[in-house]
């Protein structure tokens, strides 16, 4: 005689079933993981407890046969923990102890092991040598590293990273080329390219010559980058920059004027640009952006025209922009501002830069 | 006759609270699913992210830290310098005293050294009246706005009205952020600076961690039952949860607590409602709304890394009170935007986020609870048989324990805050645990809340703070 559950029976039983299969999968794979974690923490912990004061001999010393027979006796999970700690610390030193750490880092192979990952088909393992190279701060041939990236934005961006190290011309060429070839920059994007235009900014000018037919977005992030480089001499294309004071996005006619507040001592420059119509312009950030642009300038027409704008501005938060952004003129024209406006426009709060990264 | 009516009256109520049961946990296990898949997204990114660090780059964006406060002696000071301390290069630290009765504004003037910059703000604040601007001589970028009692949208509304900074950041005058809390949390803004209009942080449990120069240095489980079924709620909450609706561009939430958002959206969006009692969901809901109304691409992003932590009630009357409030404002934010719901022109949020929003959080709490009641009677009373009543408990209770356990598994594949085995064992009891009392009388406090939507009731309620625990054991309170 069979006994045959009835079919409610048998779904609870099934269910029960997988649900006690799920608990107890989840609970093993909890608490194992767990102790497996832990247990490994330990472990590095008390690795890492030899290793610091051997690295900070290491640091102090030049006695490279100690040196080496220390390397070559470094068990596998000791490379591991110093590969893990080099990565810590080369975010902490600069200077001298970082070329150490970086000549320790390259000895126990650690760029050799990024180097050979490069040629990696995973993305992430690219991704992650790519990582270890910027942060070895190791400059690479152009070819070499074009070879192997993707048109992915994060390994764009840090194979500029790693072609400005070493800036010829045709590497910052490249470097602005991979940069720019494709969507919006990242932050760290757009310090690299800080890095990369630093020193000669004409390839950017030049691209924003160009800036009808780009982005806003990404015109708009360029010049706030712009707006940290030293000017540039006399013979470099500006006529782009000078362009964007007309450009229908308010980012970019504010970044304009504040890349352009460096350049003051350049009369061509200023008598093409129509300071009235800025400070007339219908959006108050860039009338904003317009007083720093004078502010900087501080001579007595930049001046004038800074006060005759303030002196019928509507907008408080502009106001007190451009009495921050000259501090002689505040003390001169205090008096015809409400107090507390003046008062606020000597605060750090109020002078906030106004190129924003986030755009 | 009676009988003939009632029976498949509680019958077919019963099935149809099984079914949404079904359906709710079917939708927890999709987004805890898929939290798997962002947790692996956010271990590879560990991996992978360009090794500088914020100080090396003038381009981070400024952030301006609101902290508002009302009646925080014991804790303000220690939370300022919290702010304070952040591991971030561009920040404005902007206290807002909402018109406290303690000594919350003389314990700020006496450890920052507090001078006054003006008593009205440089423009108009939509707020209520302003007695002072202060500046402290001692610390750089830190601002005291002194104003009458508001409310905390008010207050906030204040300090997002005078900043000029890009970005804000509002952070509870009772929680301590971790010293790179806020270099973690603008992550989405770094990657995605044009498209990032908020972006939010973990909470976790502060009560028994030891705290020593407004950090958490030791990180332990509670003693106290009611905090330890906090802290698995939290854990599950966030790091499943939200991480999985974060995934799914449906995140309707960025805890008051720690959440950073653009400025000047927030201004575009009227700042945060006075009326609402949980501005946090209301504010993001809004937002949502507003870019969708735009038809700009944007993204609100849940970052697990960043962690700040709070002090949770401790006693039921406390936790009561602010779940009541919690749920009176999750009806408010859903009543506010019945438009969206199921509305494709508000994509995803529409689609999918509000309704699930609407049967996980809204509803389903008080479906629960009915079916507490109905479902044992029922079968006490023979309506129902044993295996539906079997059933019943596995979907609430076993899917209800695995789902706090699959929290836990992600804090300990991710994240690892409570690193050593036995609390975790611990952790994964008090998930049991919580089914047995807790859980149910959370759906008492649901239907509490309901009434109290229903009464429009206002009321912040009044909660007991227990101050940090320093890193002798002492508690610490400012002098």
């Amino acid at each position: 005689m069979t006994i045959t559950p009835n079919p409610a029976t048998s779904i609870v039983l099934w269910i029960g079933i997988g649900l006690f299969s799920l608990l107890l999968s989840t609970a093993l794979l909890t608490i194992g993981y767990s102790g497996l974690m832990y247990y490994r923490d330990r472990s590095e912990a008390a690795v890492k407890e030899t290793l610091s004061p051997k690295l900070y001999e290491y640091l102090d010393g030049d006695d490279q046969n100690w040196e080496a027979a220390w390397i070559t006796n470094l068990t596998r999970e000791q490379r591991s923990v110093l590969g893990k700690t080099l990565e810590d610390h080369f975010e902490l030193v600069e200077g001298d102890d970082r070329e150490r750490l970086v000549e320790l880092a390259t000895k126990v192979g650690v760029k050799t092991d990024a180097i050979a990952s490069l040629q990696s088909s995973r993305k992430r393992s690219r991704q992650a040598a790519l990582k270890r190279l910027t942060t070895l701060r190791h400059p690479m041939d152009p070819d070499r590293i074009l070879s192997v990236i993707s048109t992915d934005r994060v390994e764009r961006e840090l194979a500029s990273f790693l072609l400005q190290l070493d800036p010829t011309p045709e590497k910052r060429r490249k470097a602005l080329e991979l940069l720019l070839s494709d969507g919006l920059l990242t932050i760290f994007g757009m310090e690299t390219l800080y890095r990369v235009v630093r020193d000669d900014p004409t390839l950017a000018f030049e691209w924003l010559a160009d800036s009808e037919t780009k982005d806003p977005e990404l015109t708009a992030q360029i010049l706030t980058v712009l707006t940290k480089v030293d000017p540039i001499p006399d013979d470099a294309p500006l006529k782009g920059l000078i362009g964007c004071l007309d450009h229908d996005d308010y980012r970019i006619r504010t970044n304009a004027c504040l890349v352009l507040g460096e350049y003051g001592w350049r009369s061509d420059i200023r008598d093409e640009i129509d300071v009235e119509s800025i400070l007339n312009d219908e959006d108050p950030r860039v009338r904003s952006a317009a007083y720093r642009m004078l502010g900087k300038w501080g001579d007595w027409d930049a001046r004038r025209q800074l006060i005759s704008g303030l002196i019928t501005e509507s907008d408080e938060r502009a106001i007190v922009q451009g009495l921050g952004s000259d501090p002689e003129l505040l003390a001169v024209v205090e008096e015809w501002f409400p107090h507390q406006t003046v008062n606020w426009a000597m605060t750090e709060e109020s002078t906030t830069q106004l190129a924003n990264p986030i755009l | 006759m009676f009988h003939q009516i009632l029976t498949p009256v509680v019958f077919w109520s019963a099935v149809i609270i099984l079914g949404l049961y079904i359906i709710i946990n079917g939708f927890y296990l999709l987004v805890h699913g898929v939290s798997l898949i962002a947790v692996r997204n956010v271990l590879w990114k560990r991996r992978t992210d360009p090794a500088y660090s914020s100080f090396d780059t003038d381009f981070v964006p400024g952030i301006a830290i609101m902290l508002p406060a009302y009646n925080e002696e014991d804790t303000i000071v220690q939370s300022v310098r919290s702010a304070l301390d952040q591991n971030y290069p561009k920040t404005t630290v902007i206290v807002i005293n909402d018109g406290s009765v303690d000594q919350t504004l003389d314990r700020l003037k006496s450890a920052y050294d507090l001078g006054l910059i003006s008593e009205a703000p440089p423009w108009d604040l939509p707020c209520e009246a302003i007695y002072g601007i202060y500046g402290s001589t001692a610390v750089d970028d830190l601002i005291v706005i002194d104003k009458a009692n508001g409310g905390k949208s008010d207050a906030l509304n204040a300090g997002i009205w005078l900043t000029n900074q890009p970005l804000f950041c509002s952070i509870d005058a009772d929680s301590l952020i971790d010293r790179n809390g806020l270099a973690n949390v603008i992550t989405p803004f770094i990657e995605h600076p044009a498209e990032t209009i908020a972006a939010g942080g973990s909470v976790r449990v502060a009560n028994a961690c030891r705290i020593d120069g407004g950090q958490v240095r030791d990180v332990k489980i509670s003693t106290k039952p009611l905090v330890d079924l906090q802290t698995i709620e939290y854990l599950r909450a966030f790091y499943s949860g939200r991480m999985g609706l974060s995934w799914l561009k449906s995140l309707l939430v960025i805890s008051g607590t720690f959440g950073v958002f653009r400025t000047e959206l927030v201004r575009d969006i009227g700042g945060y409602d006075d009326d609402t009692v949980t501005e946090d969901l209301d504010v993001v809901v809004r937002l949502h709304r507003h870019m969708r109304e735009l038809g700009r691409s944007y993204r609100v992003e849940f970052v697990p890394e960043p962690v700040v932590w709070t002090q949770v009630p401790e006693t039921l009357q406390d936790l009561d009170s602010q779940r009541r409030r919690w749920y009176r404002g999750l009806l408010q934010a859903l009543g506010s935007n019945v438009r969206m719901f199921g509305n494709p022109s508000f994509g995803v949020i529409g689609i999918f986020a509000l309704p699930f929003y609407f049967l996980t959080e809204g509803i389903g709490p008080l479906l629960e609870g009915y079916g507490y009641v109905l479902v044992p009677l029922a079968f006490l009373t023979g309506i129902l048989n044993v295996e539906f009543f079997l059933t019943f408990l596995l979907v609430i209770i076993g899917m209800g324990i695995f789902l706090s356990w699959f929290g836990i598994f992600t804090e300990v594949w991710g994240f690892r805050r409570y690193d050593h085995p036995y609390q975790i064992l611990v952790l994964m009891g008090y998930a049991v645990a919580e089914n047995f009392g807790y859980r149910q009388w959370k759906t008492i406090v649901a239907w509490k809340g309901l009434i109290d939507f229903l009464r429009n009731e206002t009321g912040w309620g009044t909660i007991e703070r227990a101050p940090f625990s320093s890193s002798d054991g002492s508690t610490v309170r400012e002098e």
